[in-house]
């Protein structure tokens, strides 16, 4: 069967199967077969060969479509930089910035000889609890030994080599004039979120980190430095417990300088509850006294009731209201011009020209000026004036400023927007806020001029109460405050306001002694005289004090001023 | 078979694709130098950062008054604002009116 099917699948004109090819009689066939083959190979060789080229495309778009990696750097160098953005005064100079900071935690698997620890650790940071410290050890979980490390502790930490204590790496906030503006840029927490100040108040603006622009404050750093070391003298020549001072642009309202003492360092983290460390300025509410006559006269000139020299007859030394005694603390002549009212402050006259205005007018003008609203500036630390009932003699007490209260930041601006040409301004620490700011009128041009020549006699004035502070050179004008505590009368809070001029552009200072006492070291220089310290009023503590300031602050406000600067003191050659 | 048109193409098109390979390596190299560069940007940043807070620290009020008193017996005053001259038409003007003060007074 084999053999038979062998034959007959054998081909007769083969003549040799090895060159089987060869045969003319297979060609054709084997031609044809040859070019199919060849066919599909070049096929395949073509499919692989397109595949490879699509492979590579796909390859090459997709990493060209890949972002590069520097980007990813950037952002994540960035992000190590700074988590809250700088804050800076009006020249530029910094206040507040951000570093890496360390804490300090325990890994207590890591650590071999607990006791050995123990007694390293204690060496380092001694103020540590042992007992505290042996009991976290012994739970064998992960604690902070101390948060926010000085540098100091930290290579201390260090150099013990132990592995189970690990550095944990944060962001800080560091204040490089340390005290200088506890009161304004205030703090943050642990997690970078602004708890008072300015800190507080901008904390969206300053986290917003894909803004590079610093937040920009109108404080003047070697101003503040200034006028916070004649306060701190002032403080103690006078024994005073405290003080506070304010310098605001009269015309913009921007705010150069804020101080209230005692104050903290901001760089350290206290649980400060005492309220000696109050900021005085904007959350301190006080009763200011005689600077509120300033108000009822100008409001007077302004209804044209009065004129500055119009004469105010009758004027007693006591006066009865409803059950109440008002007295002078000197003796007043009997008739007296309305500007020698305010010059020698005196109450009767003052009561006087308010009975002549009435409670209505009055009450509307202290709305008007906001002395008894909510204040409104860039910090969350403000206090409300006290809210009172206009009840019989109200009138007569408020018109020389008693049984009424309110923070010195509101009289300061009242006074600024009363000496700017009647214009009222908001107060503010941001540079440049109020640029655009349109501001409605309180009195007309005339009024603040005649104002601005009554508080300057003040100053000037045989009988001015502010004479101390008259500084040669910068026309300083200014109304004295003399207020007792409520529940001690030989205790008193002294006020002066001034204003002063630096090459056209006008300054209100604000200057406020809690308790001073008097100075009977100190001599005095009085209208040529040499005199020992015997009294206790403003004008023998604030004012002598508020001198002394102007004096050194007026050159730094001359050469820091935007347009004489850009005119004289900058000139580029090229 | 494949016919001219189309193996041009893929000729081209394969040449092309052996450029931007090309194009792409180089351009990776230019990535890698600029990132390095960056980073050494950023160190130098940080470097300034931390160089410009020391600055601002050393370069304040307190610490300036503080070095000045202990390494200096000079006290410093402050300025006069008669000795203020925010030009120099203002200081010869004052100047002027200053002689003239003092020939009346010899006078």
């Amino acid at each position: 069967m084999k053999k038979k099917g062998r034959k007959k699948l054998f081909n007769k004109n083969q003549k040799s199967f090895y060159f089987e090819e060869y045969l003319q009689t297979n060609e054709p066939f084997k031609k044809q077969k040859k070019t199919v083959m060849s066919d599909d190979r070049v096929y395949i060789l073509f499919f692989l060969f397109i595949s490879l080229i699509l492979i590579f495309s796909i390859s090459i778009t997709s990493i060209s479509l890949q972002k590069s990696d520097i980007k990813k750097i950037e952002n994540t160098k960035k992000s190590k930089i700074s988590l809250r953005k700088d804050i800076l005064d009006r020249n530029g100079i910094l206040i507040s910035r951000n570093i890496t900071a360390y804490h300090a935690a325990v890994k207590t698997s890591l650590v071999k000889d607990k006791k050995k620890f123990l007694v390293k650790v204690k060496l380092v940071l001694p103020e540590l609890s042992t007992q505290k410290l042996r009991k976290d050890l012994n739970d064998e979980k992960y604690f902070y030994l101390k948060k926010r490390l000085s540098n100091d502790q930290k290579s201390k930490l260090w150099s013990l080599g132990e592995k189970g204590i690990i550095f944990e790496p944060f962001q800080a906030r560091v204040y490089p004039h340390s005290d200088l503006y506890s009161h304004v840029v205030g703090q943050i927490d642990y997690d970078n979120y602004g708890i008072s100040g300015v800190e507080k108040h901008y904390d969206y603006f300053l986290k917003d980190i894909n803004n590079n622009k610093p937040l920009q404050l109108s404080l003047d750093t070697n101003v503040q430095f200034v006028i916070k070391t004649e306060l701190e003298n002032s403080l103690d020549v006078f024994k005073a417990k405290g003080g506070a001072s304010l310098l605001m642009d009269a015309d913009n309202g921007e705010i150069i300088s804020l101080i209230s003492l005692p104050d903290f360092d901001i760089n350290k983290r206290d649980n400060i509850h005492n309220k000696k460390f109050m900021n005085k300025i904007t959350k301190g509410v006080f009763e200011l006294g005689s600077i509120f006559k300033t108000f009822t006269i100008a409001l007077a000139i302004e209804k044209d009731l009065v004129d500055s020299k119009t004469i105010i007859k009758d004027i007693s030394q006591k006066i009865k209201c409803s059950v109440h005694e008002i007295s002078d603390i000197k003796k007043f002549p009997e008739e007296m011009t309305v500007q020698d009212i305010l010059v020698q402050s005196s109450n009767i006259g003052t009561i006087k020209i308010a009975r002549l205005i009435g409670q209505e007018r009055l009450k509307s003008f202290l709305k008007d000026i906001n002395i008894l609203a909510y204040p409104n500036l860039e910090l969350d630390e403000l206090g409300r004036p006290i809210q009172f009932e206009w009840t019989k003699c109200k009138l007569e007490t408020v018109s020389f400023g008693h049984g009424i209260t309110t923070t010195p930041l509101q009289a300061a601006t009242a006074y600024a927007s009363l000496i700017n040409g009647g214009k009222l301004i908001t107060p503010t620490l941001e540079k440049g806020k109020n640029k655009n700011f349109k501001p409605t009128r309180i009195i007309s041009k005339n009024t603040s001029s005649e104002i601005r020549k009554i508080l300057r006699k003040v100053v000037t004035d045989e009988k001015g109460t502010a004479h101390l502070a008259d500084i040669y050179g910068y026309n300083v004008a200014g109304k004295t405050g003399t207020s007792q505590y409520y529940e001690n009368k030989k205790k008193n809070i002294n006020t002066f306001i001034s204003f002063f001029s630096v090459y056209e552009k006008k300054y209100v200072f604000l200057l406020m002694l809690d308790d001073p006492k008097i100075a009977d070291q100190l001599i005095y220089d009085y209208r040529g005289l040499k005199i020992k310290g015997h009294r206790n009023e403003a004008g023998w503590n604030v004012v002598y004090s508020a001198g002394k300031i102007i004096e050194k602050i007026g050159p730094i406000l001359a050469i820091n001023n935007g347009e004489i600067h850009n005119q004289h003191v900058v000139k580029k050659s090229n | 078979m494949i016919n001219k048109k189309s193996l041009i193409t893929i000729l081209i098109f394969s040449i092309l694709l052996f450029i931007t390979s090309i194009i792409k390596n180089e351009t990776r190299k230019i990535e890698k130098n600029i990132s390095k560069l960056n980073s050494k940007i950023k160190i130098l940043e940080k470097d300034l950062y931390e160089t410009q807070l020391d600055y601002f620290y050393l370069s304040s009020p307190k610490i300036l008054s503080e070095k000045i008193n202990f390494f200096s017996n000079e006290k410093y005053k402050h300025m006069n604002y008669s000795n203020i001259y925010i030009s120099l038409e203002s200081f010869l003007s004052n100047q002027n009116k200053l002689t003239k003060k003092n020939n009346e007074k010899k006078r």
